[in-house]
Parts: structure tokens; C-alpha cells; sequence
């Protein structure tokens, strides 16, 4: 067994650890990340190929279970009514993310306060402002700002992308009505931008951006990480974080592509791999003081699992559009149901953001679990999908629930021999409540832009990308994992810096938030470097 | 290269993409475009994994196209129909019947992100979030 010291490890080489790793990579502190994944080549990606569709629906898939892919590591989902959607290698989800960048709205972190539901975060919007403010510029985040429904923010580095003409039709609509929409915020250049091309709206996103214009962490964080001193080890699948003698977390034990056991030592360690994953490695963890996983005495350790349930409406209209192109990407999004109103029969709300409507194989099949269609009747929806439709997806703030969880589970063990995470997961009464007003919603706003007809999915089940919770923040150690500054409770030196530690999870899009956590802990972690808790190695 | 099927499956899964793609909408009829060889190899030399699952269903067929579908189990009939539909929709007749080009480049235009004026006048309106 090879044994390796570093300064700070970090495992997981996706938004957060990216984040993490140039923030103190920028500061010359030694960093050493290890992921269970590999680089990609942006000219691998299937988005600029005939065959994208076909091959989104297999090898690029976004669910693990049915990529298979050997970074992924399984995840049993049957017990859980959406089902996870992520990636392994360096960039990690943002490879195959849509990008929409959206800042929490300031209710999100008061929810208990105002709307008696959840959890108070203990950190507030203007805590996370200047770090969502630096990282709009790290990351490329094209968009404009200005919206009511946020504070003032500087404006972004790039100008909005193109709303297109369906994006022109239901914003007309809705400045009719009076309901909020704005210019869709996405972290895809709408211009060069250090040395990134601009979108080509292939509308390709969730397969891979093959120009490089979407802000992945691969080409946004981790080359300039490197530069500065950075290591990064692919293929290194961490199955053990290890413990020193005074309750330090102290290096972890990881099995390289060939499965030979290595072993690094290191002084701090901050996970960054995924509420999936951070949590399932902290339950392996398993040491005598700490039994029931490291970091866990309070038990909260892979609860309140937040899954973002999400429905999704079809506006078709009689215009040829080319809504095949675009960016996915938001084109707009509204914010006009996102907050508690008395008159809802469901507290909280949802966020919702206008797409494209994709290839001949998404007009085709999409949702194929929903209807079973052939025949001329299979001609005539095609006809009415291809270029002639638009989608508003509509995300649902989901709220905490520490029967929602995941748990390992020993009756089926991975290729480690350890036990596989399993997903235990229900979606709300709340939850059902939201989607059911917003879809009847999105209908009306399709209807008022001018669709000739509308299709609606109450929840859309293949759409886990937003895993939340399972390792939460808090004040009080026996109800939360880290504390504001993400670090462990019970392992001072232990740093937990992914979605994991989100304590409720808005209606928006999680992405721009973790990336603003996790540059706020390693900001941290540069100011206090020489008193932090460090192991001795 | 020609994929392990046999003569008897292709010609199976030409009778039910028959079905599946019978023409319309200016759309042609499946009948007409060879599915069962070249467009059919073209998705299984992209999904490879796909030609086991393919010959245990196709090798379920005895019946017309129609019953068939009905009683096929929900992944299975998810599975063909992807391959159906990726062979059909990959051919050129049945693109351009779609005037569908495949996935584009396209420059970004330099005229703006559209209906400005509405963003304008909204950036005048009261702020509406609740600040706590």
C-alpha cells in the first residue's frame, strides 16, 4: 500500500471540491484532491453528434443506475420515488448540468421564521452575497441583473443569452398577467470569455458542452487549480476517511482503477462529494468512536434527504420555432409562485424556467413512461413536438424530512464489499400539493402565450439532480452535521462542503448556492489557517 | 459489419416498425425505408448493449404488430421503442420530412436578448422580495 501526505484533501472533484480546491490552491495552500472519475474531452461528448439523443439515453445518461459508467458506484433507488441524477469524474454533475445559476431568494433561509416550516438556516443572504457575487465571474454567468425578485447585485460578467421566440411569446404573456418572469441567469458564455467559446445553441447541454461554453468546473476551476499548485488523482475511489487517535480525521484510505488500496495522510480533509456520496462515505466511516458513522453523533447523517420534485408542462404552438435549438439553459424563468401566500393550500413554492424542447427522439419518446403511443397518432405528435414546443420545468422547494434518508444497505454490497447506499425517499403531501397548483399554472401561462395545447407531468421521477440535506448545517450539534462555517461538529478538522449541507432547499437550483458555501468555507479556512484544528502527520 | 441478428428478427422488427411508423403527417411509412438493416445497425453499433435485450424481445413475437406493443412490459416496450424510433428517425427521407437538420451551430445574434423593453420596465417595479 502506497502512503502520500498532503496539506488539505479533498474528495471529489465537482462544483464544490473545484470551488474549494482553487480557492486554496490561489492561497499556495497544498492541496491533493482525489476522484473516483476521469477527465473528459469535450469532443467525446455526444452533444454534437447525430446520435446524441440515442446516447443521452444510455452511456450518457444522468441517472448512475442506468450510465453505468465504471466511475459510478451504484445506488439503489427502488425504495425512492425520484431517482438520482449525477456524474462521476472531474467536473462531477456540472458536466452534464443545465447551468441555470440562480441565488437563493432571501425567504430561503428564514423558513421556519416566516412560514413555521423546516429550519431557519444559520446563515443568512448577505452572508452568501459576495461569494455568489466572485464566483458569477468565475464561473462565466451570462444573464442580466436587476430582477425585483432579489436584492441589488452587481451585474453579471456576460449579457443574457438569446430568450428566443418562445421565451418572447410566455414573457409577453406574462407581463400581461402581472406574474414574474425575467432573462434566464446561466452559468453558458454568451460571449469569449477567458478563453471559452460562446454558446452555439446546439441545446445540447445535458450531454456534455462540446464547445466549452457551458461553466463546467473541468474547464471553469480545475486547470487554474492545477496552475497554482493543485494535485488532482482521478481514478481514486476514496472508501474510508481515516481517524487519528485524538478524534482527528487524519488522511483516507482510496482504491486506484486497478483496485489497489493507497493511503493518504493529510492534515484537514473536506469532503465534496455529493449528498449521495459525502454521506455514504461518513456512514462507512465507521470507527469504535463513532459507530454509526463518522461525524455522526447527532444521527442526522444521511437524513432529510431533499430531491427537488419536479413537474413539467409542454406548451405546443402552431409556429415553427426550431425549438430543437437553444440553450438548456433556462431561456426565462419565474419566480412568481416561488413564496408562501395565504390563499395556497401548500406552504413555500416552486420556481419555474422555460427550455427548449429538444430532438426528434424527445418528441418521439419523452415522457415514454407516461403514454403508450404508435401509429399515426405517434406522426402527429412528433408533428406538433418538433420545433413547435417549449417547456417549463417547474422544481418544487422541498422541505426536510429525516424520514427521507438514505441508508446503507448490507443485503447488497459494491464491488469494495461494502454495503450499497440505498434511497429512501417520498415525495411530500406539500410537495404534491405545489405541483399540482403550479402545473395548472404553467398551462395558463402557456395558454395566455399563445399554445395551441398543453401537456402536463405531474412529477417527473428520472429527475434526482438536486440531492439535498443529508449532512446539514446547524447551530445545535445534536440536530446537525457541520456547523455555519461547514465544519464538522464532532471532527474539528473534518469539512463537509457539497449540497449535503443545505438545511432546506429553496425552489431554485441548488448550483450557484453550493458553489457560494463552499468558497465561503475555504475562505475560512485561508483567514484561519494558523489556528484551525489540524491532524498531525 | 452486420449485427448478430437473424433474418427472422430483422424481419420481425420491420413488421412492427411498420406499425410503429406508418406514415403520416408527411412523415414516410416505415415500409419503404429498409429499417431492418442499415438504419437499425446504425443504433446498434451506437447502443451495443442494446442488441441482447433486442433479440429476447423480437424473439417474443409471434403475433400481429398491434397486439404485440399491447402486451409488451413496460421496459420492454420502452427498449424497442427507443430502438424503433432512433432507426426511423436517423434516416434522411424522414429528416427532412421534419425539416430537421440535426443539432446546429448557430452564432449568437448581436441584437440583443429579446424584449428588452419588457426587462426594462420591470427593473422599475417595487423590489418583491420578502427581506427578513
Amino acid at each position: 500500500m502506497s502512503k502520500t501526505t498532503t496539506e488539505i484533501l479533498i474528495i471529489g472533484a465537482g462544483l464544490s471540491g473545484a470551488v474549494t480546491a482553487l480557492q486554496l490552491a490561489r492561497s499556495n495552500i497544498k492541496v491533493t484532491c482525489l476522484e473516483q472519475g476521469q477527465w473528459n474531452n469535450r469532443e467525446d461528448y455526444p452533444g454534437d453528434k447525430p446520435d446524441f439523443e440515442l446516447l443521452s439515453m444510455g452511456p450518457w445518461h444522468a441517472n448512475p443506475n442506468v450510465r453505468k459508467s465504471p466511475a459510478d458506484y451504484p445506488i439503489l433507488d427502488d425504495t425512492s420515488d425520484i431517482k438520482p441524477m449525477l456524474y462521476n469524474g472531474v467536473g462531477g454533475s456540472t458536466i452534464l448540468y443545465s447551468a441555470h445559476w440562480m441565488r437563493f431568494l432571501p425567504s430561503d433561509f428564514n423558513v421556519h421564521s416566516l412560514d413555521g416550516v423546516g429550519k431557519n438556516w444559520p446563515i443568512n443572504y448577505h452572508d452568501l452575497a459576495p461569494h455568489y457575487n466572485q464566483n458569477d465571474i468565475d464561473f462565466g454567468v451570462s444573464g442580466i441583473a436587476g430582477d425585483p425578485a432579489y436584492p441589488d447585485f452587481p451585474e453579471y460578467p456576460m449579457p443574457p443569452l438569446p430568450i428566443q421566440p418562445w421565451g418572447e411569446r410566455v414573457a409577453n404573456a406574462h407581463h400581461k398577467m402581472g406574474w414574474h418572469w425575467w432573462p434566464g441567469s446561466n452559468a453558458i458564455a454568451s460571449l469569449p470569455y477567458k478563453g471559452r467559446r460562446p454558446c452555439v445553441q446546439r441545446s445540447t447541454c445535458r450531454a456534455g458542452c462540446n464547445e466549452g461554453a457551458k461553466g463546467s468546473v473541468d474547464q471553469t476551476h480545475w486547470p487554474e487549480a492545477i496552475a497554482c499548485g493543485a494535485i488532482l488523482k482521478t481514478g481514486a475511489r476514496v472508501s474510508r476517511i481515516l481517524l487519528d487517535q485524538h478524534g482527528l480525521a487524519c488522511g483516507a484510505l482510496f482504491k486506484d482503477a486497478s483496485g489497489n488500496t493507497h493511503q493518504i495522510e493529510s492534515e484537514i480533509v473536506i469532503l465534496a462529494s455529493h449528498a449521495i456520496g459525502s454521506a455514504q462515505l461518513l456512514l462507512k466511516s465507521t470507527s469504535p468512536k463513532f459507530p454509526n458513522g463518522l461525524a455522526n453523533h447527532s444521527d442526522q447523517v444521511g437524513r432529510n434527504l431533499m430531491m427537488h420534485p419536479l413537474s413539467r408542462v409542454i406548451g405546443f404552438f402552431d409556429e415553427p420555432m426550431m425549438s430543437w435549438q437553444g440553450h438548456w439553459g433556462q431561456s426565462i424563468y419565474s419566480l412568481e409562485f416561488a413564496e408562501t401566500r395565504p390563499v395556497h393550500d401548500f406552504v413555500r413554492g416552486a420556481k419555474w424556467n422555460l427550455s427548449p424542447s429538444g430532438g426528434p427522439l424527445s418528441a418521439a419518446l419523452y415522457p415514454i413512461d407516461e403514454s403508450r403511443c404508435w401509429g399515426k397518432p405517434l406522426h402527429q405528435r412528433i408533428d406538433n413536438w418538433l420545433g413547435r414546443s417549449a417547456v417549463w420545468g417547474i422544481t418544487a422547494e422541498d422541505l426536510p424530512n429525516r424520514q427521507n434518508r438514505l441508508v446503507l444497505d448490507p443485503n447488497f454490497i459494491d464491488s469494495n464489499g461494502d454495503p450499497t447506499v440505498r434511497l429512501i425517499y417520498k415525495v411530500s403531501e406539500n410537495s404534491k400539493r405545489i405541483l399540482k397548483f403550479m402545473t395548472a399554472k404553467a398551462v395558463q401561462s402557456f395558454s395566455e402565450a399563445g399554445a395551441h395545447q398543453t401537456s402536463a407531468s405531474s412529477l417527473v421521477t428520472d429527475n434526482g439532480w438536486h440531492a439535498l440535506g443529508t449532512c446539514r448545517m446547524g447551530i445545535d450539534a445534536d440536530q446537525s452535521v457541520v456547523n455555519p462555517w461547514l465544519q464538522s461538529h464532532d471532527v474539528k478538522n473534518l469539512y463537509i462542503v457539497d449540497g449535503s449541507v443545505f438545511v432546506t432547499s429553496s425552489s431554485v437550483n441548488p448550483a450557484a448556492t453550493i458553489a457560494a458555501l463552499a468558497r465561503r468555507t475555504a475562505e475560512y479556512i485561508i483567514k484561519s489557517r494558523s489556528t484551525i484544528k489540524r491532524a498531525k502527520i | 459489419m452486420t449485427l448478430a441478428l437473424s433474418d427472422k428478427q430483422r424481419n420481425s422488427f420491420a413488421e412492427i416498425s411498420n406499425v410503429v411508423y406508418p406514415g403520416g403527417y408527411n412523415h414516410p411509412p416505415s415500409s419503404g425505408l429498409d429499417i431492418k438493416n442499415a438504419p437499425l445497425d446504425h443504433v446498434l453499433r451506437a447502443r451495443n448493449e442494446l442488441v441482447v435485450p433486442l433479440i429476447k424481445i423480437l424473439n417474443q413475437y409471434v403475433t400481429e404488430p398491434n397486439t404485440f406493443l399491447s402486451q409488451l412490459e413496460d421496459h420492454d416496450f420502452k427498449l424497442i421503442m427507443i430502438i424503433i424510433s432512433a432507426s426511423y428517425l436517423s434516416i434522411p427521407q424522414v429528416k427532412e420530412s421534419l425539416e430537421y437538420n440535426g443539432q446546429q451551430a448557430m452564432s449568437l445574434g448581436r441584437s440583443g436578448f429579446g424584449a428588452e423593453e419588457l426587462v426594462f420596465e420591470l427593473m422599475q417595479q417595487p423590489k418583491r422580495y420578502r427581506d427578513v
